[in-house]
């Protein structure tokens, strides 16, 4: 029984394990997506509940496009000849289906239905359909990744205002669907409801995604850095397609 | 072998349920069908077929589940011997009070199991964090009792196998016909 436990940690079963996930793959997407789909189209006629949703879907796209459209200009008065995010910032991306989540206590994890054969590598921003930011990949396996939430306890991800250049700070999970900015320095003229976005200041995460807005700033005049209270725009409990960024260098030749 | 085929089958569908199913469906109707099957399994069939059913099922689920290090194949093997175990010699009467007491101790069995396999990966492994125990559990033992006693039911309506036995010529003294 030892033996075996510890053949299992060792991976002598992973090709095995590989070999299966392959075979059952598709029957798991196709089962999780035609749910998906069912629960999706039941909670559509729910009344009130789908008009909070559709409204809040409206506003996701509206704060998309003023990002895009500061972001724009931001480029265009730097003569930087970019026309659109991904392909200027030098990404492209994987679409993804949630085919899996634990999100509950301190961990907001999901479990997607692309791998390293789809050239997915640890910390790569994922983001919705919407182009939020959602997290970043925290493991990995042939054909399955699990992303960590932003809201993820172990969670870290540099931050920046939206109409800022400079790092403002550093979006950390605090569980139970919440999220904090801490280390924003005392003069970064931090307000109620402004968006942040990431910073880019790490190698697989790029610039202005959006990340959520500041509900609540913490801290006294005299303390050199504050902290905010944040909110995350993604809808991160009902996600069901999402986005893997990846540099276009490792874009597979056709 | 059509009775293990079928068995092989159920083990399936309770895979299928909550690999695929139970992580995106709301919560309300998250409904945890491994449990339940494995109880009423040990109540109403054979053992190996218990086991069998048991081992298809947590080896679909252990291809997708990867949020924490989980020898789950082992766990539930071994849960599944100690249930048959108590069924034997403890909760020996076939009736839907045993049973939903061995649905309970069972769920403990599993948590506790998962909470010291989780937590010992993370010496071993670099999985960063460990099981614990979900803010509905009560919710999870509820729907536990529900499924083995409504499973119970129904077993017991359809087939005759918690029936007591009692010879035919003695039936019309306990006026049974």
């Amino acid at each position: 029984m030892i033996a075996l436990i510890l053949l299992t940690i060792g991976g002598l079963f992973h090709p095995l394990t590989n070999m299966f996930r392959a075979v059952t793959l598709p029957v798991v997407r196709g089962v999780s997506g035609g749910a998906q789909y069912l629960v999706k189209s039941v909670t559509r006629d729910t009344g009130d509940a789908a008009k909070v949703t559709e409204l809040q879907t409206r506003l996701e796209h509206l704060q998309v496009d003023y990002v895009k459209l500061k972001a724009l200009e931001e480029e265009n008065t730097s003569l930087r000849a970019q026309a659109g995010f991904l392909e200027d910032s030098g990404y492209d991306h994987v679409g993804a289906r949630v085919i899996g989540r634990e999100i509950k206590n301190n961990m907001a994890h999901i479990l997607i239905d692309r791998g390293s054969k789809d050239h997915v590598e640890l910390g790569q921003a994922v983001i919705t359909d919407d182009g939020l930011f959602i997290g970043k990949v925290d493991q990995i396996q042939e054909h399955i990744a699990v992303v960590a939430l932003l809201t993820d306890l172990e969670s870290r991800v540099a931050a920046k205002l939206i109409d800022k250049r400079e790092l403002v700070g550093v979006v950390e999970g605090r569980g139970n669907g919440t999220a904090v900015l801490t280390f924003i320095p005392n003069n970064a003229g931090i307000q109620k409801d402004m968006i942040v976005v990431t910073a880019g200041t790490e190698s697989k995460v790029p610039p202005n995604l959006v990340i959520g807005v500041i509900n609540k700033i913490e801290g006294e005049d005299t303390d050199p850095f504050l902290s905010a209270s944040m909110e995350p725009y993604a809808l991160l409990d009902r996600l069901q397609f999402v986005s893997v960024l990846r540099p276009t260098a490792l874009r597979p030749r056709l | 072998m059509i009775r293990i085929l079928l068995t092989i089958l159920l083990g399936l569908v309770v895979g299928i349920w909550e690999a695929a199913l139970r992580p995106v469906v709301p919560p309300i109707i998250s409904i945890p069908l491994l449990l339940p099957a494995v109880i009423l399994m040990v109540v109403t069939s054979k053992s190996s077929r218990a086991i069998l059913m048991t081992m298809t099922a947590v080896t679909f689920i252990g291809l997708y589940q990867v949020f924490y290090f989980d020898l789950i194949v082992l766990r539930w093997v071994a849960i599944v011997l100690i249930v048959i175990s108590l069924s034997r010699y403890w909760l020996t009467n076939r009736s839907v009070y045993s049973s939903v007491a061995l649905g309970v101790i069972a769920r403990v069995l599993d948590w506790g199991s998962l909470y010291a396999v989780s937590h010992i990966g993370l010496f071993l492994t670099n999985y960063s964090r460990g099981w614990g125990i979900p803010s509905g559990w009560y919710l999870t033992l509820g729907y536990d009792a529900i499924l083995i006693a409504l499973g119970f039911f129904l077993i017991s309506s359809i087939t005759n196998r918690f029936q007591p036995s009692v010879q035919r010529e003695n039936a019309k003294k306990y006026h049974m016909i």
